[in-house]
């Protein structure tokens, strides 16, 4: 047999064996690693798009999806297990902008390697932020703490859940688009930091909508601008920052699937497919709305894009502000 | 029933060291998804109740921490073990955990908004200042020699460098390990020098089987006992709410400062260290308190007072709850069901705890050359649990190790911990004041809260020294 025909033949054989693959798929119950701890923003809505996976594949005769936490390390620890997992499709990584648009950028050395270890799948949902002020701050509005802050560069303090975390950066960016001067406190994680700017001990904070809007609402903090694109329907009052006068200053995070990298495309493919179905469901989109996420599902190629285009700009940032670890 | 339900298993997952109130929940956590949100929230409450006291089994009954609140608990209480006094002591901490859990759930539901308050109030400095003031308690737990005390807590403080640095993002001390990145984790260490540090000192001392009395008489406290602890009990109460409040600070710090207060006021502090009940009854009592006080801020403000809280207020979001200010006004009917079922789990653990002290004891009665081994096997599952991370693993027997030669040559390994423990929040608060007060040290001392409690953490180092020097003098 020539050499052409014998890979010709291999090819469609292997075509064959994957696409029997993808339609057998799951045959076993598929682990979802999600690299933070139980009952963070991120495991919550992991494992309410993982209870409607498991809802929809059982019905089809199908499997489970088991989640499984492995927290440390800014998700380095669970993305590594992911990385080094058999890309049989079983293994699947939760990820949210920190661990592919920023990590890389923030920590040289990583156990793995960011460009080729993954292959994406699936957005599941976007978690936009907002910019909050104490109450005793003075500034009302962006365009007055815009002014506020001009006139006393590096007197204004914001608070975040972290160096280098997606809040940090956010506010790193906002001070890019305005212009401005403001002095950073990090916390260990967003709840001290809520904690003591509602005591005024600072003076703003980019959190979750999900974190902050219970506070809006009952008027312990003030709440500036959205980040995102659109107004949050859990926060119908308060302006997106382009609305507020900044330009190119939209941010957050979202929350996305990855597959180890050698993970055949049928399967993924698959996987994609599903996670559009269930991040579409009616319940499923209200639970996620209610955690302050807004539901978005995309193609691997779509959340491609995404992940390199975050990946430039929050990597820009840190080059500029020198926020790298020696 | 759910509560009963929770409080047991709680009770068990609680006894592997390392499974603490917070990986506890965690791990229970999925099994209430299922459930209704009240009956949910119940068993939660019950869960942390539980693994709160199952921590304390096994720091009486085999020197090793479940969780970092009772690390204090091993100092007196395996001393009464070694004594035959387990049953006592698991007794006193059962009694001392229901009056202060109770004393706590009416103060929760009394003056929740004033605490809110309180809680607020601390900002940086005043957290810095509360931490110095829990790093001088060394003092108190380190034994005869204060100086090896001081030495032990500078051990722990460099062991606490490691990690993140949280305002330069460097990882320091890392070498490359991404493990490291978040910093050595006290419970490992813990479990390592407590637990099998002990198992390593006492396999080269071939101590005699412990002193065994089953009868129920003996197995509780006696009215003597009860005399003695009541005030220790009521003291941890107070300060293990008020410092529970305090997001960040927690059972933990609670129980250390508890420890040194009882010892302070004691006529006989010589006592402590040597298995005195105060010393086990004051910082049971203050690290439950704490735990209730937990949920104040978490349901005042919806933000989470403790890392269980954390995972519990996960669980309120995956039923649709929105916790925070409003939580209160729009599910009456739920805040007040967990508000109950914390009380409710407080009654049950009394009852479990005290119907299950017999058997916990009995289990003393296994052979030390049994025994050990399955201490060992404790240490390593407690370990492993905790992230499912073998590197964990690794670092307990290291620690291990360590802990048996401080045991040896006198170094507190409580002072290790404690140092560990706090050497991260203070530094965190020290740099956040610094950046806020653009570097001035007068922060410290201008806001009201926190120049009380540094002129405390100053008089707790100072007078000690004024005192030596003083006797050093009159020798001379």
């Amino acid at each position: 047999m020539p050499t052409a025909i014998r890979v010709l033949a291999a090819a469609v054989a292997f075509s064959f064996f994957t696409l029997s693959l993808a339609q057998s798929y799951p045959a076993k119950p598929v682990t979802f690693i999600v690299p933070f701890p139980p009952g963070g923003g991120t495991d919550i809505s992991a494992r309410t798009v993982a209870a409607k996976l498991t809802q929809n594949w059982t019905k089809s005769g199908g499997q489970s999806v088991i989640v499984e936490n492995r927290a440390g390390a800014a998700g380095i620890l669970g993305a590594d297990a992911a990385a080094k997992a058999r890309p049989d499709g079983y293994t699947l990584l939760i990820v949210n902008v920190g661990i592919t648009s920023i990590n890389p950028a923030l920590y040289p050395k990583l156990p793995y390697d960011p460009d080729k270890a993954f292959a994406p799948i699936s957005l599941l949902c976007e978690l936009p932020f907002v910019l909050m002020a104490s109450p005793s701050f003075k500034p009302n509005s962006v365009k007055e703490l815009v002014a506020f802050a001009k006139a006393n560069p590096d007197k204004v303090t914001f608070a975040s859940s972290g160096q280098g975390g997606s809040p940090h950066l956010t506010a790193e960016i906002f001070q890019l688009a305005t212009g401005t001067r403001l002095t950073h406190v990090p916390y260990k994680g967003g709840g001290p930091a809520m904690t003591d700017l509602m005591a005024g001990h600072v003076d703003l904070l980019f959190a979750s909508v999900l974190e902050g809007s219970g506070h809006i609402k009952a008027g312990k903090l003030k709440g500036l601008a959205v980040t995102h694109a659109k107004r949050s329907p859990a926060l119908p009052d308060v302006p997106t920052l382009a609305e507020a006068g900044v330009k190119d200053a939209e941010s957050g995070s979202w929350i996305a699937l990855l597959a180890p990298a050698a993970t055949p495309a049928a399967i993924i493919d698959k996987v994609a497919a599903d996670v559009k179905e269930a991040v579409s469901a009616p319940d499923v989109r209200e639970k996620l709305l209610a955690q302050g996420a807004v539901p978005q599902a995309s193609t691997p190629k779509e959340l491609q894009a995404l992940i390199d285009k975050d990946r430039t700009r929050y990597g820009r940032i840190i080059r500029e502000k020198g926020l790298k670890p020696e | 029933m759910m509560a009963v339900a929770g409080v047991l298993v709680g009770m068990l997952i609680g006894a592997l060291p390392g499974v603490g109130p917070p990986s506890g929940v965690a791990l229970l956590l999925p099994l209430t998804f299922g459930m209704e949100p009240t009956s949910g929230i119940i068993m939660l409450a019950a869960m942390y109740a539980g693994t709160m006291y199952g921590g304390t089994i096994t720091s009486v009954l085999i020197n090793t921490p479940g969780e970092s609140a009772s690390v204090v608990t091993c100092l007196d209480g395996y001393q009464m073990a070694l004594q035959g006094r387990a049953g006592p002591a698991l007794g006193i901490a059962a009694i001392g955990s229901f009056i202060a859990g109770t004393i706590g759930v009416v103060l929760l539901m009394l003056v929740s908004p004033l605490l809110a308050r309180w809680a607020l109030s601390f900002g940086p400095p005043e957290t810095f200042a509360l931490m110095l003031l829990g790093l001088t308690t060394v003092t108190m737990l380190a034994g005869e020699d204060p100086l090896k005390g001081y030495i032990s807590m500078v051990l722990g403080l460099m062991l606490a460098m490691v990690g993140f640095d949280i305002i330069s993002g460097d990882a320091r001390y890392g070498f490359g390990v991404p493990e490291l990145i978040d910093g050595i984790d006290f419970l490992p260490v813990a479990i390592g020098l407590f637990g099998l540090g002990e198992v390593l000192a006492g396999a080269e001392e071939k101590t005699a089987q412990m002193k065994i009395s089953l009868r129920l008489r003996e197995v509780l406290p006696s009215l003597a006992d009860w005399a003695q602890s009541k005030w220790a009990i009521a003291r941890g109460t107070v300060l293990g709410f008020l410092v529970g409040v305090l997001p960040g600070a927690g059972p933990t710090v609670a129980s250390f400062l508890s420890y040194t207060v009882e010892k302070k006021v004691s006529k006989t502090p010589e006592r402590f260290g040597k298995g005195a009940i105060e010393g086990v009854a004051a910082p049971e009592s203050a690290n439950n308190a704490a735990a209730t006080a937990a949920m104040v801020p978490m349901l005042t403000l919806g933000i989470p007072g403790s890392a269980t809280t954390a995972i519990m207020l996960g669980g309120l979001m995956m039923w649709g709850l929105r916790p925070g200010p409003l939580l209160f006004e729009k599910n009456p009917q739920f805040v007040w069901g967990l508000i109950a079922s914390q009380y409710i789990a407080n009654v049950m653990l009394l009852i479990a705890s005290t119907a299950l002290i017999p058997l916990f004891v009995r289990a003393l009665r296994i052979p030390y050359s049994i025994l050990m081994p399955l201490i060992i096997l404790f240490c390593v599952t407690g370990a492993y649990s905790l992230k499912n991370n073998l590197f964990d693993v690794g670092q307990m027997l290291v620690f291990g190790v360590i802990g048996y030669f401080m045991k040896k040559l006198g170094y507190s390994p409580a002072a290790l911990v404690l140092a560990l423990v706090l050497g991260p929040l203070a530094e965190r608060a020290l740099r956040q004041s610094l950046i806020i007060s653009d570097a001035g040290l007068g922060i410290f001392f201008t806001r009201p809260i926190s120049a009380v409690l540094m002129v405390l953490a100053l008089a707790a180092v100072a007078v000690p020294l004024v005192k030596w020097g003083r006797t050093l003098f009159s020798r001379t």
